[in-house]
């Protein structure tokens, strides 16, 4: 019965790939590409996108690496618990970092200095995390070495360290690149000064140029520079050999390093807080567009049940492949696609004014393209591995696709799903970038609190960017809740 | 007999090579060999989970290497017993026996008999995750003896019991496999364990029968 499924499975992928590919073969289907580019502008725009790529993944990394030996040295259980909230800045929309650091200026610096600002604060907690896990595997490893035979400081760092941590290093770089690269909302509005970079140089071709030729070239462009550093991530992607249980080289309760990253962490976190309730204190509530919120709040929630529904559809998909075992290492390619390219085709296709249960699905699909092969790639498959022998003794013993996912797949991975429906939840709540590049008319939640920032209005785009953090977390909260039976 | 041609397989720096072989269609045969010597590979290969190109395993006059995993009706207890852990002793067995459309009221009878026999009423109702090393070794089994296989299959069924274990488990597993009359295949590295269960013993070296 499996052989005759097999079919069934590549022509799953075989969708998935048309699906996920659809952006590019939109935009060159529809336009011929003008290579009569504006060379100046087009230079001036990549050397934009590669400067404050660069910048920002340099800059991580070399604070990165000058915190982790100090935060490797620390022995306090409560901070394994508190260094997760650092990834915050880059698991929530960019929406929440624009705010915060919004606030912090009377003159934002926009342009380059800004776009570097939001991404350093976007992915700063997680490069250090990720080379701290990497360091402290390597330490662990070598720490009785190291102290036998009395090696120098200068010789652990230069000669061992550095060496086997320069994979990780050049990963976390590329996946910043890479983000900074494929990111339109903060350019979006931190920004400044037409084609500040390829992302905004495509949107602005087709938004305030007219020049879809133009944009097409560029995008095809910028989609070959993130394919080729993708290709490259994907080849080396490398995170160290996991945790050494050995607690000998963690001595220390506290020392700069944590002060630091707690710092960071607080800035974030309590900054998020500390401006919120400022906020409360400060607006007028007979002047608060509930209205409007409220209008924006109901689309969002139907943006937010079709963008689940998509989900579960791909989902579905990608497990009933994980579970025919059908290779699918291509998939990952799809990973890093840029808000542009995938805006404008959606814009291609569907059209301007439509029912917003029209408008709701363009975003929706929109969203999945972006966000969902990088959640089900984080969230769900080191947990499908991690039953993989499960998975093994279920086909010997015949039980049926529909079978293992109610019985043996769905309750170890439900909590994963549960994870990463709340993360897309939240884009559908916070999103604006996609929205405005996929030209759609329908007000949801993001567009109206990324209207309340790009005017100045923080207060307001606090208190309901809090309102939507609240209703999302609140809603898959209680559905955990439900769903946990096993106590 | 079930007889094994023309296998030939490799995998990393192992290279598996059986010309012929054949397998005792009663009782165990026991598959021997250090680490590293292709037992497990060799393993794999007959419950399906690798696929050589053009050998031969005829069972009975089945020819199994045609057929996909699910449809060789093989019963597997692996080294790390592979329960659902979620899934109570009952639930584990229960969905394998209406998978393999194993509900008739004789298997149910077998159902009861066995439990008592491999002394699982006090886990019954135990989720997987839960189960102690020796606990849940006996509920794979049984799990393998009520999924109606041609042959079981075992891969280190004793080497995560500790010793006082493990002497219990050699009594209870042997008399449950006699009983049963279902030919069975047992890796294991240990010479000494293997003669307690049979007189055939394969023994693996290099990817080949000595």
């Amino acid at each position: 019965m499996k052989d005759r499924l097999k079919p069934l499975s590549f022509l799953i992928i075989g969708c998935l790939i048309l699906f996920f590919s659809a952006p590019v073969s939109v935009i060159l289907y529809n336009f011929s590409l003008n290579l009569d580019l504006e060379f100046s502008d087009m230079l001036i725009a990549f050397q934009n996108s590669f400067v404050q790529s660069v910048i920002t993944a340099t800059l991580c990394i070399v604070l990165s690496m000058l915190l982790v030996p100090g935060l490797s040295e620390l022995k306090n259980t409560w901070i394994k618990r508190i260094m997760p909230a650092a990834l915050l800045p880059s698991l929530l929309p960019s929406i929440f970092t624009l705010l915060i650091v919004f606030s912090l200026f009377r003159d934002f610096p926009f342009g380059t200095t800004g776009i570097v600002l939001i991404f350093f604060v976007t992915y700063f907690g997680m490069s250090t995390l990720i080379l701290l896990n990497a360091y402290t595997a390597l330490v662990g490893k070598y720490s009785h070495l190291i102290k036998i035979y009395n090696i120098s400081l200068i010789d652990r760092y230069l000669k061992i360290y550095l060496p086997e941590l320069f994979k990780d290093i050049i990963t976390v770089f590329l996946i910043i690149v890479l983000g900074c690269f494929a990111s339109l909302s903060v350019p979006l509005l931190a920004g400044g000064g037409r084609g500040t970079n390829v992302e905004m140089y495509i949107y602005e071709s087709v938004f305030i140029n007219g020049n879809w030729g133009t944009a097409a070239a560029m995008a095809l462009l910028q989609m070959t520079i993130i394919f080729i550093l993708g290709f490259y991530l994907n080849r080396i992607s490398y995170f160290g050999s996991g945790r050494v249980d050995s607690d000998t080289f963690k001595t220390k309760k506290i020392n700069l390093s944590l002060v630091f990253f707690l710092f960071y962490i607080g800035f974030y976190v309590v900054g998020y807080f500390y401006q919120l309730i400022k906020s409360l204190t400060k607006i007028n509530l007979s002047n608060f567009y509930y209205s409007e919120f409220l209008v924006s709040l109901s689309n969002s929630f139907l943006l937010s049940f079709l963008t689940v529904s998509v989900f579960a559809i791909i989902l579905v998909s990608l497990l009933f492949i994980f579970f025919m075992q059908t290779k699918s290492y291509f998939l990952i390619y799809f990973l890093l696609p840029s808000t542009t390219i995938i805006g404008l085709s959606l814009y291609l296709v569907f059209p301007e004014r439509a029912h917003i249960i029209i408008d709701a699905l363009k975003i929706a699909l929109g969203i999945n393209l972006i966000y969902t092969l990088v959640l089900y790639k984080s969230y769900i498959q080191p947990q499908l591995i991690n039953i993989q022998s499960q998975l093994d003794v279920a086909r010997i013993y015949n039980l049926t696709f529909q079978q293992s996912l109610v019985s043996v797949i769905w309750p170890q991975i439900k909590s994963s799903v549960i994870i990463t429906a709340s993360i897309l939840s939240i884009f559908c709540f916070s999103e604006f970038a996609l929205i405005k590049a996929a030209g759609s008319q329908t007000l949801f939640s993001g567009i109206f609190i990324e209207r309340l920032v790009s005017s100045y209005r923080l207060e307001q785009g606090f208190v309901f960017s809090f309102i939507v953090l609240a209703i999302v977390f609140g809603f898959f909260y209680t559905v955990r809740l439900l769903s946990v039976k096993d106590k | 007999m079930s007889k094994i041609s023309r296998l030939h397989y490799a995998i990393g720096s192992l290279v598996i090579d059986i010309p012929e072989l054949e397998l005792s269609d009663k009782g165990v045969t026991a598959i021997t060999g250090h680490s590293g010597s292709g037992k497990t590979t060799f393993f794999k290969i007959l419950l399906g989970l690798h696929q050589p190109k053009a050998w031969s395993w005829n069972f009975d006059g089945v020819e199994m290497a045609h057929l996909h995993v699910s449809e060789r009706q093989l019963g597997v207890v692996f080294q790390s017993y592979e329960l659902f852990p979620h899934l109570t002793a009952e639930e584990n067995i229960r969905l394998i026996m209406r998978s393999r459309n194993n509900v008739s009221s004789d298997a149910l009878k077998q159902l009861e008999h066995f439990k008592a026999k491999l002394k699982l009423q006090k886990c019954w109702l135990t989720k997987g995750k839960y189960l102690s090393g020796g606990e849940q070794q006996r509920v794979a089994l049984l799990r393998a003896i009520l999924s109606s296989p041609r042959m079981i299959l075992l891969d280190e069924p004793f080497s995560a019991l500790d010793q006082a274990l493990k002497y219990e488990a050699y009594e209870i597993v042997q008399e449950v496999l006699t009983e049963i009359q279902v030919p069975a295949l047992m890796i294991t590295h240990n010479l000494a364990e293997a003669r307690l269960f049979t007189k055939h013993i394969i023994e693996f070296k290099n990817g080949q029968i000595q």
